[in-house]
């Protein structure tokens, strides 16, 4: 009995601090439809700056303070120095604040060096009370009256002031908002820094439970997401059940489940979501406000791809066959650079472009949900570890190597795997989606962590052999890059064709307006499902070429970090366009690469100033650009040849120079 | 007292409102007449600020307001009552009205007390939340929602839709006893409201002024009504 009181007591102080957590994501959801990501970040910083002053100074008060002032100026920089750029750029802002993630712990780490920090307790509080049989510490209760504290004064001043009421009007409707008067970004900043400035309030006295360590901000995160997800977006009385449950869930689950433990606050997720999508106490949400890209910009593609033909036949061409062969021009000079690459590279640069080419085909098969279709998913590395999760299984457990049967085994793995998943997340769209695939890729996490005698647990599979291919082969750099090479153009082919067909066209129509799609008789729920099965299976390939190149796989490659990258990369090249999520991938291997040579200690920062430099600046991504230049190219080229009149060509020209 | 000088007002690439210029002189009421999707609604979000125009100007009391953010444009002094009501569901009534409340000192300003007189539903209603209310009492709501930031011109997207006619009438009759006070421009597609709150009658196809004149001349003008409205 006491046993359990205890427990009990320690899941409701826990809850109360991913409440605390959580109610600074779910305002900033409600109002803007705005994810932090670093929020478990600022959270972690914050609790290091306090430990550190609490440790000069020996004041626990002014630690706090330091906490708390740290991330509310954090907060203000990061909303009005750059998401403030971003309203209504949803997968923009979810890579900046994974680029600040990033930046955070590495300064964080540079700092103190990356050592986990113990958090103090004062005198009064550290000890403990006698409870039958069991000590329970008294700062536990601490919490939970802190945490009560907290909780009731955010509930009245959400539910009973008028900056509360302004708040939750501008949830309600924001436009109408602003027509009263209501200035919806300065309410919206103070949310935000309000919420950022709790979390790290809160720091000093969660780091007890939490922990303060480098993977602090992205436990506390994704706990703090699942706490959302469970109460509903947009409440302060929904965040205090979802903390409250998630934390009793995962004190009494440790407790008496302690193996699959990590796996419970999963499936009440899961539960959750199948009998209330949008959570316990979710806002209902206004159809207009719910598909979040509403207003973005459309069709730069497809007026890129009207550009050269309408100039083309403005110089009076005969565009057809040439444009087709023109645009041809630059995947054949590609093909052939990659095919000739091998007798100009060493084996360093070989094994690198085997990288390159891996992670391209990863950040292609995510080009297939989130650029075409418009589906931010944050769990694309779930194909990629299971893809190579298990070529490492079978080879370890059931002995099979033959690469022909264990490609379609993987493929068909990794295509029930995203028929399970996406039947769980597209009953969510926008962020929410973005959300729980996130939480759907760190439950194979914890699985390919927890269960060691079947994945090796956090030693992972190694010594996976190279492919059988069938024949008797000397496998070296070069001709594992060629069957790299030769998988990753088929492999482009394939989605090339698929994302050309009319049902790759129907998916973008989902992306620019899924309900319009809808109306006019697109089954959109089976398209949308049908591309997430597409991209798992070939995101599986990716990890299957992986686990073949690199003969080691491990939990990590389930990991956070391993689905950020190929939005990054996708975000990076240009959505929509299958080159240009490999250009980004090409740039930021390289990059890897050297940064890690030349300053390995540094390297996530430099991925966190890339992925704040590409949201910020590269509105489009490369491919956009390059494609513009080749058209500009193209219809100077074109354009003589089809034997103009001088003065359309003349034309033709200036046009492109203003 | 409100001016639009050839606006032009695109959805990204889509252009509604065609170098549209109108007038809604102080003190008066106005109303806009036509079919659905002729972009009335345009107008009204491309003066709030909601959907800025391309090129043109609106000004405000002489003063070009065009390119403000919609709260700036909603502290000089334009109140919006939009279609459907857009009143905030998880907000009391009260707190719908006072959230937006500005201006309370001034003598013969709009407070709580005089809204709750002419609407005296929603003192009933004071601590409901808005969403429980009826259409009509939601349109009422709007309305005092509007009044409460004192503005100097009312702007109203068919107040009369979706509403029992009993209450139509009670809300021509709120128009009527606001005119002597107020500038109010409304747009409708109830007809016969409008002749008898407008004093100016604007008729809108397809993003431009096709006919205006006076309410008596349009009761008379049985081609126009025939042709942009559909009624005889």
């Amino acid at each position: 009995m006491s046993n359990v009181l205890s427990i009990f007591v320690l899941g409701v102080s826990y809850g109360l601090i991913l409440f605390l957590l959580a109610t600074g994501l779910t305002l900033t959801m409600g109002l803007m439809r705005v994810v932090n990501m670093s929020h478990g970040a600022m959270y972690m910083i914050a609790g290091y700056l306090g430990v550190t002053v609490f440790k000069y100074t020996g004041s626990w008060i002014l630690g706090i303070l330091a906490g708390f002032a740290l991330a509310a100026v954090l907060g203000l920089l990061l909303e009005v120095g750059f998401l403030r750029r971003l309203y209504n750029k949803p997968t923009n802002q979810v890579l900046l604040t994974i680029g600040f993630i990033n930046i955070i712990n590495n300064v964080t780490q540079w700092i103190w060096g990356g050592f986990p920090l113990s958090t103090p307790v004062p005198k009064i509080l550290n000890h403990s009370v006698a409870v039958g049989s069991v000590n329970i510490p008294v700062f536990r209760f601490f919490i939970i009256g802190f945490g009560i504290v907290m909780a009731i004064l955010l509930w009245l001043l959400q539910d009973k002031t008028k900056i509360g009421a302004m708040v939750r009007a501008g949830m309600d409707n924001g436009e109408i908002a602003s027509t009263l008067g209501l200035n919806n970004k300065v309410l919206f900043t103070a949310v935000f820094v309000l919420g950022s400035a709790i979390a790290g309030f809160s720091s000093m006295i969660g780091g007890v439970l939490t922990g303060l360590h480098m993977a602090t901000s992205w436990e506390v995160l994704l706990n703090s997401i699942i706490v959302v997800v469970v109460g509903g977006t947009g409440s302060i009385q929904g965040a205090l059940l979802g903390g409250i449950i998630i934390g009793l869930v995962n004190a009494f689950g440790t407790a008496y489940f302690p193996s699959i433990a990590s796996f419970i606050i999963y499936l009440v997720m899961i539960v959750i979501l199948v009998l209330r999508p949008t959570g316990l106490l979710g806002r209902k949400m206004d159809i207009n406000r719910a598909s979040d890209d509403g207003i973005k910009k459309t069709g730069t593609v497809s007026s890129s791809t009207l550009y050269l033909a309408e100039r083309l036949s403005a110089a009076g061409g005969k565009a057809k066959f040439t444009l087709t062969a023109y645009r041809g021009v630059p995947y054949l000079f590609a093909a052939i650079v990659l095919f000739v690459l091998p007798a100009f590279m060493g084996t360093y640069s070989e094994s690198m472009m085997i990288r390159v080419l891996i992670f391209a085909l990863f950040a292609m098969s995510l080009d297939v949900i989130m650029g075409y279709t418009g589906l931010r998913s944050f769990g694309h590395a779930a194909y990629f570890g299971m893809g190579g999760y298990v070529v490492g299984l079978l080879a370890k457990h059931a002995n099979i190597t033959s690469f022909w049967a264990v490609l379609p085994i993987t493929l068909i793995i990794c295509a029930i795997l995203a028929a399970i998943i996406g039947y769980f997340t597209l009953r969510t769209t926008g962020t929410y989606f973005l959300m729980v695939t996130m939480a759907f890729g760190q439950l194979l996490y914890v699985i390919a962590t927890k269960w060691y005698t079947f994945t090796g647990g956090t030693d992972g599979l190694t010594g996976i052999p190279r492919p059988n291919l069938g024949f008797a082969i000397e496998w070296n750099s070069t001709k594992l890059y060629y069957f790299v090479l030769i998988i990753f153009l088929i492999c482009y082919y394939i989605l090339h064709r698929f994302m050309n067909s009319s049902w790759g066209r129907a998916m973008v129509g989902i992306r620019e307006n899924e309900g319009r799609m809808r109306s006019i008789g697109f089954n959109t729920w089976a398209l949308k499902y049908m591309g997430v099965i597409v991209a798992g299976a070939f995101g599986g390939i990716s990890g299957l070429l992986y686990a073949y190149a690199y003969g080691t796989m491990v939990p990590g490659n389930f990991a956070l970090e391993t689905s950020a990258m190929p939005m990054l990369m996708v975000i990076m090249g240009g959505g929509a366009t299958l080159w240009g999520p490999a250009l980004g991938a090409m740039v930021i291997v390289l990059v890897q690469n050297y940064s890690g040579i030349l300053m390995p200690d540094r390297w996530p920062l430099i991925l966190g100033i890339m992925y704040v430099l590409c949201v910020m600046f590269l509105r489009g991504g490369f491919s956009h650009y390059l494609r513009k230049l080749w058209d500009k190219v193209g219809s100077r080229v074109l354009g003589k040849y089809a034997k103009a009149e001088p003065d359309a060509v003349k034309n033709v020209g200036e046009e492109l120079v203003s | 007292m409100l001016k639009l000088d050839k606006i032009n007002t695109y959805y990204f690439t889509r252009h509604v409102l065609w170098d549209l210029s109108m007038e809604v002189p102080k003190g008066s009421v106005v109303a806009m007449l036509g079919r659905n999707g002729m972009g009335k609604t345009t107008i009204m979000r491309s003066i709030l600020g909601l959907t800025p125009p391309r090129d043109g100007a609106i000004y405000f009391e002489g003063e070009q307001i065009n390119g403000l953010e919609p709260h700036k444009i909603s502290h000089k002094g334009i109140a919006y009552v939009p279609q459907g009501r857009g009143i905030f569901a998880s907000l009391t009534v009260k707190e719908n009205l006072t959230v937006g409340a500005r201006g309370q000192n001034a003598p013969n300003a709009w407070t709580l007390e005089r809204v709750y007189e002419l609407f005296p539903i929603l003192k009933e209603r004071e601590n409901f939340h808005a969403n429980l209310l009826s259409g009509g009492e939601q349109q009422m709501l709007a309305i005092g929602r509007a009044l409460m930031t004192n503005p100097k011109l009312l702007i109203m997207d068919e107040p009369s839709e979706g509403i029992a006619p009993l209450v139509i009438k009670q809300i021509g009759e709120v128009i009527c006893q606001l005119k002597d006070n107020f500038t109010v421009f409304l747009a409708e597609q109830n007809f016969n409201m409008a002749l008898s709150v407008a004093d100016y009658i604007y008729i809108i196809s397809n993003g431009t002024i096709v006919h205006q004149c006076t309410p008596d001349e349009l009761r008379c003008d049985e081609e126009t009504k025939q042709k942009w409205l559909g009624v005889s």
